[in-house]
């Protein structure tokens, strides 16, 4: 009895050593079916940010280059610092009208109906006052009233003047397109994997995310939202495939006054003041990357009632409010996919 | 017999001990995966474990040095000679896919190992 008892104790063990060999065995053997597909990615500095992309693609085709040019293309069109783009053309040509390339006038005709859309909470041509507030070049300073008084006369889209593929402002107007080019420049690298066949990509530019298709085993994207007072720690996660998901918030650039207080990027288009109505940052979810891209912006400003009575009328897109209480609204359509950590609860904007 | 059946005893404790030790390590070794890539202009220039506590000094673009720490399974920038400071702001960072980007310095420092793999990106 005892020695089958050892015996059958035996062939346990080698059952489990041939399991554990196994275990290694197979390891190869799914990557092997994985290996059909090759991942790639893209790290480029432009449009002053960091920007990665990650796809996966078959062994031909490589687009790694054509999204290179792109990049390179779309930011010397729209930089408003290197001078023979076409808004520094634009802006130097205050008065009278500028010929531009298809794309510039595609993105300032958007920006242009969202600002209309918005209520003029999205303005591209606020440039000279966050120009004033030093943050288009990191010398920061709080500007006089007057001088606001003074440079909030020189702004409003409306003024804008669109004409096949020309564009006009008024004479010591200024735009830049910082709040929509990364939208639009991520809905056109969507547009480059789309052609080339690529079914699953990942595109970060400096926190805009577009996602084309799921990961490579089928399973959704998963994107996390920074919890903006304690940006080390996380609020929730959002799985996507095929969509934007993009945020705004005051945490994002911001300097510290001489009195102590907080300044940030995002400019109320009405005061030339950075927009403190209540929100600590807004994401914006839905298939059009520019649409969300100057959402994002535009509801931060709008401030938190507004923002809401937007999603409930606006069902393009869906929203992730948190205001300073560090209340968190979404719009229903999230509930059935978002995960939220460490105890943070939502309420669905209804 | 009964002497030979204690060398069997033996034996097969000795095995299971062995059996039991190679399926920690292998499953540790899978487990401390996690590291940070820095990455100067898009070439990796550091490779280091999140497990070893560590102080490197980064030479990034634009002559601007980094004093970059490795503590306890994070890592962050404590000094940047550039002038934005965006990168010291950011603080620590612990989970894979997450990063932190000095744009003067073209710095790149990010996480990738296997661990806590199911976030993709933080935006």
């Amino acid at each position: 009895m005892k020695k089958i008892t050892v015996l059958l104790i035996m062939v346990g063990v080698m059952a489990l050593l041939v399991g554990c060999l196994q275990e290694e065995n197979t390891t190869p053997v799914v990557s092997a079916t994985e290996n059909t597909l090759k991942t790639e990615t893209l790290d480029v500095f432009a449009m002053d940010t960091y920007m990665n992309i990650k796809y996966f693609t078959t062994e031909n085709s490589d687009c790694s280059q054509k999204l290179q040019n792109e990049i390179t293309y779309l930011e010397s069109i729209f930089s408003v610092t290197d001078e023979n783009s076409d808004i520094s053309k634009i802006n130097s040509n205050a008065g009278k009208f500028t010929v531009v390339s298809d794309d510039t006038t595609a993105l300032v005709k958007k920006a242009v109906e969202i600002s209309d859309m918005t209520e003029g909470s999205l303005d591209i041509t606020v440039y000279p006052i966050l120009k004033e507030w030093g943050f288009t070049t990191g010398n920061y300073k709080i500007p006089e009233q007057k001088t606001l008084n003074d440079l909030l006369k020189n702004t409003g889209y409306q003024n804008i003047v669109l004409e096949d593929s020309k564009i006009k402002i008024p004479e010591n107007f200024a735009m830049d397109l910082g709040a929509v080019a990364k939208g639009y420049t991520g809905d056109k690298l969507c547009d480059i994997f789309r052609k080339e066949n690529v079914k699953s990509a990942l595109i970060n530019l400096g926190g805009n995310v577009q996602t084309v298709g799921t990961k490579p085993d089928g399973s959704l994207w998963n994107v996390a939202l920074k919890n903006p007072i304690d940006t080390e720690k996380e609020i929730c996660v959002v799985p996507l495939s095929d969509k934007a998901m993009i945020t705004s918030g005051g945490y994002e650039r911001y300097f510290v006054g001489k009195d102590g207080k907080q300044y940030w990027h995002i400019l109320d288009p009405k005061t030339g003041y950075p927009s403190d109505k209540g929100l600590l940052s807004v994401t914006v979810i839905g298939e059009d990357g520019t649409l969300c891209d100057a959402l994002s912006t535009a509801l931060f400003v709008m401030g938190e009632e507004k923002a809401k009575t937007f999603a409930r009328t606006h069902s393009m897109v869906d929203v992730i409010l948190i205001n300073s209480n560090m209340e968190i609204f979404i719009t229903e359509n999230l509930k059935d996919s978002i995960q939220m950590l460490d105890n943070f609860r939502y309420r669905i904007i209804a | 017999m009964e002497k030979r059946q204690r060398i069997f005893w033996i034996i097969l404790i000795i095995l299971l001990v062995v059996c039991g030790i190679w399926i920690v390590i292998s499953r540790l070794s899978v487990g401390e995966g996690n590291y940070a890539v820095i990455k100067v202009d898009g070439e990796i220039i550091r490779q280091l474990p999140l497990a070893e506590d560590t102080v490197v000094m980064i030479d990034g673009k634009n002559n601007i040095r980094l004093k970059v720490i490795v503590d306890k399974g994070s890592i962050f920038v404590e000094h940047s000679d550039c002038p934005d400071k965006i990168c010291e702001q950011k603080g620590r960072i612990t989970k894979t896919n997450e990063n932190i980007i000095c744009l003067p310095a073209r710095t790149v420092i990010e996480i990738q190992g296997t661990e806590g793999d199911t976030v993709d990106v933080v935006i």
